[in-house]
């Protein structure tokens, strides 16, 4: 259940403004740098197994010349009630007390199940082994496992720079400041459209801009609880 | 061990004898109901009561039911509460898994309890008898009755069969079992050992313990990689990109690549990484490394010397013979090229 | 109708003819085996190779991320229940017309539950930890998580495999037996051991009639909640085409029409094969067509149930799916599956001079597991490949290592059939005196 406790301190989330989003898709260069993605290839690209932890969405409306496109950026929404975690039979998938849906890679066995489970189909699998041509090895981020084939993945809302906060933040005495602890996709966005904080903290950003009265949760109606809220200007 | 002073009458007759007469003019003869036993190809009664030392099978099957719950209740809920991970919002002892699982366990130990207490009804029930005749198989009855040696029991049994209409009255002295149940599951449990090592060594792969990533105190990369240009070398570059260019250009650029660091610009060993390093670098324009050959300096590349490490892997043999050569001609002031091989 | 006492005369004749196929091996069966060898060899190589590349070698790919091995594991899990239900509803009912039929499909549902198992390993992604789901006390102080539906899968289908093996096993005594005084060579020793040193005694029978009465109503039971929870696979699951009540029952009955479509199959080739013209008789396929009538009006009226609904409510998310099978990318395996399982049953078995017909009776077999086939498949793929979120939607066939794989795994099942008839008497020799001499005493 997603209730703010007092004991945990913190409940992670993010705040996507799609009137600020361009479409750029820094976001999801600089998760696949972050978070050593592999590189699927031309061929895998089009058999649909890119992988892409977050991705802009693009929908065509209207018809030529009014045409006009609609993106918007999906990635693993952190629900609440994720239904991805319950189906996995190995615990591989876990909700954490700070309101993250872990991913236990060296637990998972492939079965999938969690993937199917997915409504906003956030999760990928490694198809195969991945490979690098050198030296783009040594550009991989020590931080984060390379994921052997059989395993599933997904965004983990940069879960080894919140756990580097943590530890930061123990050593000092303190609680973790707001904006200091910024996923890749975060960082990079160059309009600010995506902003991550912590949710059981009223005055942080996140918490502000979740509550602007442009707000939506994506597939709200089938009670996942996401952790990401949309703004968008209906009007 | 059944005592070795019993014999064990047995008989055929044909199947439309009337049993219960026969039954009944045995045991008038003096033998206790127990020991009369009448063997048949097809159950002659749908009789199914049986009972396992005084108790009803179905008895044996719902306790069984009752602890196979109880497995369900352990798995399904004990683990869970035991090692509680919160996932998709769920309790963590959600009683609908609990009643599926418990299920399944509890039909599970009902009816392999049920089975194996059969096996051993059985078993415990035939090993009474000794007479197995194929005959009974094609269509005939049987009788086998346990009697004592002496006396005269055994004669009067006999009368009684050969009166009832019995085909082939025969009396065999009871002896021990032949093989102990070990020597027969033996051959059958020699069949586990290779099935387990097989499923141990599953678990023996090293998954993800070597990563791809350059991980924190890792030992450091020795040289630049394949395809590396040296910094402000337009000069080299050109030398490269000919792929027919003279071998000391090419050993040139390989030298500016991989070997100055240490050994330094002019090969003096004053490279930047010197300072730091527990043995200073070779001087290659010492009278030592002048009085090698090209192949005395080939193989201290390939094999390595002291501190410095071997470049077999790293460089092909060819460019191991232009970085000798080149090595060779920096005692040599005469052959030195202008271009590249003075710049800094 | 024979006399007791003709029975009793017959009784040697009936041990020789059931009891010949385990002594003959003519040249066409070793072909036979040697042909299902090389298949099943070729599978084993393409699952190997998969192993060691990587999954994927089939076609899968977001949002598909179940797709054959999960059809074909679904599939022969309801082909097992064939074994159970003849045996198992049929004891209940005491139907004498199944002892000719039991053992043949007692056989068929323990292989295929190996097999279905077998299938499941296909599908796994790394497939060397597959022991992470077997609940132990380990180090690691983590145990499966039994809150998944496949969890519930894993008990079940050990609890159904167990139960099966042993209620294969408990009628199988007495021809063990049997076979014992019969058979030399290396089966001897093996047919003593198993045989438990039966005597043919009336309290061996009482316990072992106890046990099988005992045993029938709760593997009944056990058949019913297997395939619910196959089901629930899916059922369990937020994808739209799968979440809905009806999926249990629905699988359940499917189970059942695909298992007695097989069964069908199986009574032809053995009567065929061994010239068993007396013991499995037209009777036998007559019954055996009236209740896939019934299974298959019962799984048309599952369907038809669970599609109106779909149809009428109409919710984006699911029409998509129906319009994609009806009219769109899956139309032709839509409407194949449609007639194979539904209208060539319902036109052709209504009919008893079909159902009379043993020919007739193996192609209808036939063509009910091939729908039942793609009707496992039209559950899975479609649904998965068009998600809430539209951008996703994409195209799902099989590769040509997934195909090798499967092929081999069903070249396994017929193999492992047809090596298991050398051992096992494929008709229940003394159930079939048994009802025998229950025939003639009416």
């Amino acid at each position: 259940m997603a209730e703010a406790d007092e004991k945990e301190p913190y409940r992670w989330g993010m705040v996507v403004d799609l009137d600020r989003c361009t479409g750029c898709e820094a976001c999801v260069v600089a998760c696949h740098a972050e978070n050593n993605i592999r590189i699927s290839g031309e061929r895998e690209a089009a058999e649909g197994r890119a992988i892409n932890w977050i991705r802009i969405e693009r929908y065509w409306e209207g018809e030529y010349p009014n045409v006009k496109a609609k993106f918007m950026p999906v990635l693993c929404q952190h629900c609440g009630n994720a239904p991805c975690e319950p189906v996995c039979p190995v615990y591989a998938s876990y909700h954490t007390p700070d309101g993250l849906n872990a991913q236990v890679y060296n637990r998972c066995i492939g079965v999938r199940y969690c993937g199917n489970n997915c409504p906003y189909v956030a999760r990928q699998f490694n198809w195969f082994d991945p490979h690098w041509d050198a030296p783009l090895e040594e550009q991989l981020n020590p931080d984060v496992t390379v994921r052997q084939n059989g395993i599933m993945e997904k965004c983990t809302f940069c879960v080894q720079r919140i756990r580097k906060a943590n530890e930061q933040a123990d050593q000092e005495g303190r609680h973790i400041r707001d904006g200091e602890v910024q996923p890749a996709c975060v960082q990079t966005c160059p309009t600010s459209a995506l902003v991550f904080g912590n949710r059981n903290d009223p005055k942080s950003q996140v918490s502000v801009m979740a509550r602007s009265d442009r707000g939506f949760r994506l597939l709200e109606s089938l009670g996942t609880d996401p952790a990401v809220t949309y703004l968008k200007r209906l009007s | 061990m059944p005592p070795r002073d019993e014999l064990e009458l047995h008989a055929l007759f044909e199947p439309d004898v009337d049993v219960m007469n026969v039954r009944r003019q045995i045991a008038h003869a003096g033998v206790p109901e127990g020991s009369i036993h009448v063997l048949s190809p097809v159950p002659l009664s749908g009789a199914a009561s049986d009972r396992i030392a005084g108790i009803p099978l179905y008895v044996v099957t719902v306790l069984a039911g009752l602890v196979g719950i109880g497995v369900g209740l352990f798995f399904a809920a004990g683990t869970a509460a035991m090692y509680p991970l919160m996932t998709g919002g769920k309790p963590i002892v959600a009683p609908p898994v609990v009643g599926i699982v418990s299920y399944e366990t509890m039909m599970l130990v009902a009816i392999v309890t049920t089975f194996l207490t059969t096996v051993v009804k059985v078993r415990a029930t035939n090993s009474e008898i000794r007479f197995r005749d194929a005959r009974i198989d094609e269509g005939r009855m049987a009788v086998a009755i346990r009697v004592p040696m002496v006396g005269t029991i055994a004669g009067a049994v006999r009368e009684a069969l050969e009166q009832a209409g019995a085909i082939d009255v025969q009396a065999s002295v009871i002896m021990d079992e032949e093989e102990t149940v070990a020597q027969r599951v033996g051959p059958a449990a020699s069949l586990l050992l290779p099935i387990a090592l097989a499923g141990a060594l599953v678990g023996c792969s090293q998954d993800m313990q070597e990563q791809a990533s350059y991980q924190s105190q890792e030992a450091p990369r020795l040289h630049s990689p394949e395809g590396s240009i040296p910094r402000a070398s337009r000069g080299v570059l050109k030398a490269r990109s000919t792929s027919a260019g003279p071998s000391e250009e090419r050993g040139a650029a390989l030298f500016r690549i991989n070997c100055v660091h240490c050994h330094g610009v002019q090969g003096d060993g004053d490279g930047p990484v010197a300072p730091y390093l527990k043995e200073p670098p070779g001087n290659l324009k010492n009278d030592e490394v002048r009085a090698m050959t090209d192949e005395q300096i080939y193989g201290v590349l390939t094999e390595g010397k002291d501190m410095m490490p071997s470049f077999k892997g790293e460089l092909s043999a060819n460019e191991r013979l232009d970085l000798a050569r080149f090595v060779a001609s920096l005692s040599r002031p005469t052959t030195v090229r202008a271009d590249g091989s003075e710049d800094h | 109708m024979d006399t007791r006492h003709a029975v009793w005369n017959d009784m040697r004749g009936i041990n020789r003819d059931l009891l010949a196929p385990l002594s003959e091996v003519s040249g066409r069966y070793l072909l036979l085996v040697a042909c299902l060898a090389a298949l099943v060899a070729a599978g084993a190589g393409a699952w190997l190779y998969q192993i060691e590349t990587g999954i994927g070698q089939t076609n899968m790919h977001p949002p598909i991320f179940w797709s054959s091995y999960i059809a074909s594991f679904v599939y022969w899990i309801g082909v097992s229940h064939s074994g159970t239900f003849i045996s198992g509803v049929l004891r209940l009912t005491k139907a004498e017309w199944r002892r000719p039929v039991t053992r043949i499909a007692e056989l068929m549902t323990i292989i295929s539950v190996m097999i279905a198992g077998l299938c499941v390993f296909f599908h796994l992604g790394r497939v060397w930890r597959w022991y992470y789901l077997i609940p132990y006390p380990n180090q690691r102080e983590i145990w499966p998580d039994f809150r998944s539906p496949l969890m519930w899968d894993a008990t079940a289908v050990f609890t159904y495999a167990t139960a099966s093996t042993i209620y294969l096993y408990l009628p199988l005594i007495p021809d063990f037996a049997l076979a014992r005084d019969r058979v030399g060579g290396w089966r001897k020793p093996i047919y003593t051991l198993l045989s438990l040193g039966w005597k043919g005694s009336q309290r061996e029978w009482e316990t072992l009639n106890t046990a099988i009465r005992i045993i029938t109503p709760l593997i009944v039971m056990v058949m019913i909640s297997v395939h619910s929870i196959v089901g629930w696979d899916f059922g369990m699951s937020l994808v739209p085409g799968w979440h809905t009540s009806i999926i249990a029952p629905y699988f359940v009955v499917g189970a059942v029409h695909s298992g007695l479509g097989m069964v069908a199959i199986g009574l032809y080739v053995v009567r065929r094969t061994y010239g068993w013209e007396q013991y499995i008789r037209k009777e036998h396929f007559d019954k055996l067509g009236k209740l896939l009538v019934v299974t298959t009006l019962t799984l048309a009226y599952l369907y038809f149930a669970d599609q109106l609904t779909v149809w009428y409510g109409k919710k984006p998310d699911e029409m998509a799916i129906l319009h994609s099978m009806i009219t769109g990318d899956y139309a032709v395996p839509f409407w194949a599956m449609i007639a194979l399982i539904y209208i060539f049953p319902l036109a052709l078995l209504t009919n008893p001079t079909f159902r009379a017909w043993p020919v007739g009776m193996l192609c209808m077999g036939i063509g009910i597991n091939i729908g039942m086939y793609v009707e496992r498949a039209l559950i899975i793929v479609p649904p998965l490949t068009h998600p809430r979120l539209t951008y996703q939607w994409s195209q799902y066939f099989p590769s040509w290592i997934e195909l090798t794989i499967l092929t081999g795994a069903l070249a396994l099942a017929v193999l492992l059939y047809v090596l298991l008839s050398k051992f096992v008497p494929l008709i229940s020799i003394w159930e079939e005196k048994e009802g025998r001499l229950h025939a003639a005493a009416r």
